[in-house]
């Protein structure tokens, strides 16, 4: 399939990435060529072939569930906006 | 290789033997860093105190007898996409480019704890994202025997500072080939081991079923002792294996009598550089003149790979950078008034164009409607991929290919193209697809650039591939390149 203006509108707004109009032009043909790409999978024959998440054989190890403190984890260093021991971020409600 | 040239466990030696010292190598890493990295940027960030401190602390230890590894005391460059408590670690993008490490990668740790000696963080494509090292936030690293040239992506910065001989060994990253294919640009040796023998807690997550941290070096030997330091099952990664790991540096022999090699059709042809072809199969004469064997055998999934990549780790990235959203640790826009504003902003200021593209292609695959068209095809091409492989390890020991189909491009040659720059990755991928460890090891000179081949193994098999590269590094012989240095 191909990949319209429209399309990438939508898929960028739903990874909350806002795109000017060259940046729209140029996605578009470059997303449409590496789909062309990918549809070269459809020459595979993948009936009865299950999915492969993972290669990872192993049932995931688990760490036991026990509450332990962190260390400092340099909240305030990073944070773009630190108030009162929280996050400052633009009025939700 | 000569006295001036020495490998990272032949200086440890000389440390451990009172020779030198690892403040004085240590020194010595920063030094050449300092005269050359204006031209090379295979660092983001230089640790010059820190690397300092840590060397005289192991330098007394080593005085007092307690030489915690063989490669006590010599220095390392680390890619900025490990975590470094107390350093920044930026992920080569602007998006991270204030964040402080608030904790330490266990396969860094673990290097620590080996006392080696970190100076600095290396460049790279911004999260791991690209074959060229161009999609730097921190300007592109260059390839030191010729700076018109990329140094190959996305570990670029890890590769090029062993090949400049800044430092002897450091780490990278490898979701696709972003250890092997930078490895074989620079002429240096990349290992991307088996999926889950290093933890990846500290690793700043790409594709997070592919990516597999790695060290580079310049010989076999020092890259199997770095992988016994990292390797092993750690609680912070529930991927991480729990099998035992054995010491590599016993697999260092020079003897490949009987090995059966696989070399696939499919990276055998005409998909390749004749120059790389012409390199390759000399590596092959090389063996058979040890006594291995060697078929051509097809691999006809390896078509499907690449394609299934481009869906499979696009949306694993657009899973794992949404966590990067300007409210705990980011970029954030100096101009929104809603959080949803604030959010989509701080994300289209913070990341760079490629990021961009693959975040929207993973969104893309994985929206209502195309999961079976894209993702679902994928991971189903993925288990005929990793079949293939356990097929033609029924028969073989290991596979050999090319690790690239050209030598080193010029930077722009395929900035315009994602295509034609994923194609760079067409030798590299299907390792990573079936989680298989795989080495990259020089085996020719081109037009002034490197040329790699590469070794991948069985599951969990590395020791072979350390067999193989360490008997061809004893008998083939490679024009040394000098370097534009």
């Amino acid at each position: 399939m191909s990949l319209s203006e429209a399309d990438l509108e939508k898929v960028a707004s739903l990874a909350h990435l806002e795109l000017d109009s060259a940046h729209k032009a140029l996605y578009v043909s470059q997303l449409n060529s590496i789909l062309d790409q990918v549809d070269t999978l459809n020459a595979l024959d993948l009936t009865n072939v299950s999915e492969m998440t993972t290669v990872v054989e192993q049932d995931h190890f688990q760490r036991e569930d026990s509450a332990k403190k962190p260390g400092d984890l340099l909240l305030e260093t990073n944070a773009p906006a630190w108030e009162s021991g929280g996050f400052r971020v633009p009025k939700i409600v | 290789m000569s006295k001036a040239k020495l490998s990272a466990i032949e200086l440890a030696k000389k440390i451990h033997q009172g020779e030198t010292t690892s403040v004085e190598l240590t020194q010595q890493a920063l030094d050449a860093i300092a005269a050359t990295d204006d031209r090379v940027n295979a660092y983001i960030s230089v640790t010059a105190e820190l690397a300092l401190d840590k060397a005289a602390e192991v330098d007394k230890r080593i005085k007092a007898g307690d030489i915690r590894s063989p490669l006590a005391g010599i220095p390392i460059g680390i890619k900025d996409n490990l975590c470094l408590k107390g350093t920044k670690t930026t992920c080569a993008s602007t998006m991270l480019k204030n964040f402080v490490s608030p904790y330490t990668a266990t396969a860094v740790q673990r290097i620590l704890d080996a006392d080696l000696i970190p100076v600095g963080k290396c460049n790279m494509d911004e999260f791991a994202m690209g074959s060229s090292t161009e999609h730097s936030a921190f300007s592109p690293t260059k390839n030191p025997f010729n700076y018109d040239y990329v140094p190959g992506g996305s570990s670029g910065g890890s590769a090029a500072t062993v090949a400049a001989r800044q430092v002897l060994v450091s780490l990278g990253s490898d979701t696709g080939g972003s250890i092997r294919q930078p490895a074989a640009y620079c002429g240096v040796v990349g290992l991307k081991p088996t999926y889950g023998r290093i933890s990846r807690y500290g690793l700043v997550a790409f594709a997070s079923s592919l990516d597999q941290i790695g060290p580079f070096s310049h010989t076999v030997e020092d890259s199997a002792h770095l992988l016994s330091l990292m390797a092993g099952h750690d609680p912070h990664d529930s991927t991480s294996l729990q099998q035992a790991v054995p010491q590599f540096s016993d697999a260092l022999v020079d003897d490949v009598r009987g090995l059966k090699i696989a070399v696939p059709a499919e990276l055998f042809g005409e998909s390749i550089d004749p120059e790389v072809l012409a390199s390759v199969k000399h590596a092959l004469d090389v063996y058979v003149s040890m006594g291995a064997t060697y078929e051509i055998v097809s691999m006809e999934s390896f078509k499907a790979a690449l394609a299934s990549y481009y869906v499979i780790a696009p949306a694993e990235a657009s899973a794992n950078l949404a966590r990067f959203d300007g409210v705990r640790y980011t970029h954030r826009t100096s101009e929104a008034e809603s959080l949803k504003e604030m959010i989509t902003r701080s994300r289209s200021e913070g990341f760079g164009d490629e990021v961009k593209r693959r975040i929207l292609i993973g969104t893309f695959v994985l929206s209502a409607g195309y999961y079976d068209a894209y993702y679902g095809k994928a991971l189903k091409a993925r288990r005929v991929i990793k079949n293939e492989f356990d097929r033609v390890f029924h028969d073989y020991d290991v596979i050999l290919s090319p690790t690239t189909p050209t030598t080193a491009f010029k930077f722009g040659q395929h900035s315009d193209n994602p295509v034609q720059m994923y194609l760079n990755d067409i030798a590299t991928i299907p390792a990573n697809m079936a989680g298989l460890p795989a080495l990259s090891v020089p085996c020719g000179v081109h037009n002034g650039l490197p040329i790699g081949m590469q070794l991948v193994g069985k599951a969990l098999d590395e020791a072979t591939l350390f067999r193989m590269g360490y008997a061809y590094q004893q008998h083939a012989s490679i024009p040394e390149l000098e370097g534009a240095l």
